[in-house]
């Protein structure tokens, strides 16, 4: 037997652990020593003789007897009653339905009269119990609220409305994240609310791309079907509703495409009402809920100016410069921004300082990946983006070059780039903040 | 239905199955029976066990779907389970008098002789003598204590390496290699008694 430290590592070293420095060294040792030549050799024996070890194959009705095991547990996840009527339909049927699906696909590309089709497909039942906003009343706005203040702010509001019908070149970000997308039209996150949160940036990057029509009816189809009666879009959380809610309302304004418009009504419905005397989410949540309603007073939705004004109310009393982290405080500052009806510039410019610090995006390098923020890249765009200025200057330049640094040959960002997000997170946020000159115009020309 | 989920990565089935998918379970089931029937069936040689175990993994997948992190392999979750629940079987048959293993003395239960020959149609000898081979390999792993067998069985048989396997037994890497190289230190020995070739 050997007595050599090496003849500890004979097992690992056979088996392909170690690095390749560490095996070198090994290799090398074991080329000299005759005990530990020796022993490896018994040891590869062992290994080889374990290697003939039965293994036997999985009865053939395995799969179905787990399957009927985990239905009789779960009886949820029994197939739903439209599978069986379809299974039951006559095999002419069944042709008869794939001929006029395949002619669905067929036809439709960018002819605006097929988006019906789309439109009068029926969204998924979800019982409304797991719901989670179904806690909050729906009270109707109330009528206090003098909305005329809006007024001064009506000017600004058909800019953000040329700026959101406007169509976008190719873009290679673009046909990346439309590559990424599922049969079913989402894009896959681990669980479903970040499904909803994935296909809502995807599909919000994707809005003003006249390249990916197809692209964007499946999203909204997909979206539609996740809507429940109350508004929600997923059972996701608040933020990725209203992620996915003025996703809806960029591809309604920009294509008109009912089935969007009607998802967007009721989703922005429930943001409406939510927030309807006031502020309800912080940080984050109310970033993204004061862009829809924005965008809402903006398209038209006049009703909803009182929602803008309570917010603007409760926005600038709250003691939100004392949000712990910059991305939640950028947001609450940039919602506040977008419910004032004339903001006054020198005062915001000095408002924004605290932005310019430290830079969202820290690491251009794998090993630095991981103190990115990017969320605070978004809103801190956002929010400097309309301003102008010396503060946009100094913010943009340096984000847009490491942007444009990080990105991939095919178009993506790296999964890591945000730790913990994953690839179509990356890649959509990174293409929503490079386009965030074009979609929020400055105040001052 | 089958084929679109058989095309998904074990995490985009995961994702459908919250999304209530029965497709995607079964897309997952078919994916990961034969390695976990195998691992429960080198620990317990009885085919059926094996298959019961196997089956009740499956089943706690799902309950425990809220404890399983997106970046971690879903292999190492799938096993860690698989281990947990040998060792809850362990505990029980202690408890009853009833050991696992020994439900099926001389192993290879469900598969018959003619079974065999059915299927390879090697010579009566050639049966004779692989019969003795797997019964010297069963008899060699069986003498090995469970935390080594466990090591064993998913480094060798299953081919995982030691991070993995570290992650499933919750144990560091060091440890791992150290009950490794002690069991084939043993099996070395008990291996050349038994001359396999």
């Amino acid at each position: 037997v050997s007595k050599c430290r090496e003849s500890s590592e004979i097992t690992a070293y056979l088996q392909g652990e170690g690095t390749e420095e560490e095996r070198g060294m090994l290799r090398r040792h074991f080329e000299q020593c005759e005990a530990c030549a020796r022993e490896l050799a018994q040891f590869e024996r062992a290994f080889g003789a374990l290697g003939k070890i039965e293994t036997v194959e999985p009865s053939p009705d395995f799969q179905s007897r787990v399957e009927q095991a985990f239905l009789k547990a779960h009886p949820k996840f029994a197939p739903k009653p439209k599978f069986r009527l379809v299974r039951a339909a006559s095999i002419a049927a069944a042709v008869l339905i794939l001929a006029a699906g395949a002619m669905v696909l067929l036809t439709m590309s960018a002819k605006s009269g097929k988006d019906e089709i789309l439109a009068t497909m029926p969204p998924t039942p979800i019982p409304e119990e797991d719901f989670q906003y179904r806690t909050f009343p729906k009270t109707a706005l109330p009528s206090r609220i003098d909305a005329s203040a809006w007024g001064e702010a009506l000017a600004y509001d058909q800019r953000l409305m040329a700026a959101a019908q406007t169509a976008k070149p190719a873009d290679k970000a673009l046909s990346w994240l439309a590559a990424r997308q599922e049969p079913d039209g989402s894009w896959q996150g681990s669980d479903a609310g970040e499904t909803i949160e994935l296909t809502g940036l995807a599909l919000l990057a994707l809005s003003h791309s006249e390249e990916h029509g197809l692209a964007i009816r499946k999203g909204v189809a997909f979206l539609r079907s996740r809507q429940r009666d109350s508004g929600a879009i997923g059972g996701g959380t608040p933020e990725s509703h209203a992620i996915a809610t003025l996703a809806m309302q960029e591809v309604a304004i920009r294509t008109k495409d009912p089935a969007a418009i009607r998802v967007a009504s009721k989703g922005i419905d429930l943001i409406a009402q939510q927030n309807a005397s006031g502020p309800w989410g912080r940080g984050v949540v109310a970033g993204w809920h004061y862009h829809v309603l924005r965008l809402a007073v903006a398209s038209g939705d006049r009703a909803l100016t009182g929602a803008l004004v309570a917010g603007h109310e409760g926005l600038s009393q709250r003691k939100i410069k004392e949000e712990p982290n910059d991305a939640d405080w950028a947001a609450s500052i940039r919602a506040e921004l977008w419910t004032d009806p004339k903001p006054d510039l020198k005062r915001w410019a000095a408002d924004v300082s605290r932005l310019l610090v430290r830079s969202p995006i820290p690491g251009t390098e794998p090993a630095n990946f991981s103190k990115n923020d990017l969320r605070l890249a978004y809103f801190g765009t956002a929010l400097l983006a309309p301003l102008g200025g010396d503060a946009w200057t100094k913010w943009w330049g340096p984000l847009q070059a490491k942007l444009a640094k990080t990105q991939a040959a095919d178009g993506s960002w790296p999964a890591e780039f945000q730790s913990g997000k994953g690839q179509v997170y990356t890649t959509a946020l990174c293409a929503l903040i490079l386009q965030t000159r074009d979609r929020v115009p400055a105040y001052e020309e | 239905m089958k084929d679109i989920w058989s095309q998904k990565d074990d995490a985009a089935l995961l994702a459908a199955i919250q999304d209530g998918e029965l497709g995607a379970f079964t897309a997952l089931v078919g994916r990961h029976q034969r390695s976990l029937i195998n691992f429960f069936y080198h620990l317990c040689w009885d085919r059926q066990a094996a298959e019961d175990c196997a089956q009740e993994v499956f089943l706690r997948v799902y309950s425990h779907l809220n404890t399983y992190e997106p970046q971690a392999k879903f292999t190492t979750f799938l096993f860690r389970i698989a281990r947990n629940l040998w060792i809850d079987r362990m505990r029980s048959a202690a408890v009853h008098g009833k050991p696992l293993s020994l439900q099926a003395q001389g192993g290879g239960e469900g598969r018959t002789l003619q079974d065999r020959v059915a299927s390879r149609a090697p010579s009566p000898v050639e049966i004779l003598a692989r019969e003795e081979q797997q019964d010297a390999l069963r008899r060699a792993i069986d003498q090995l204590p469970e935390e080594q067998k466990a090591v064993v069985i998913l480094s060798e048989i299953q081919g995982m390496k030691y991070q993995d396997i570290g992650e499933i037994l919750g144990v560091p890497v060091g440890t791992v290699k150290s009950r490794m190289h002690t069991a084939m230190d043993k099996l070395k020995d008990l291996l050349s008694v038994a001359e396999l070739s």
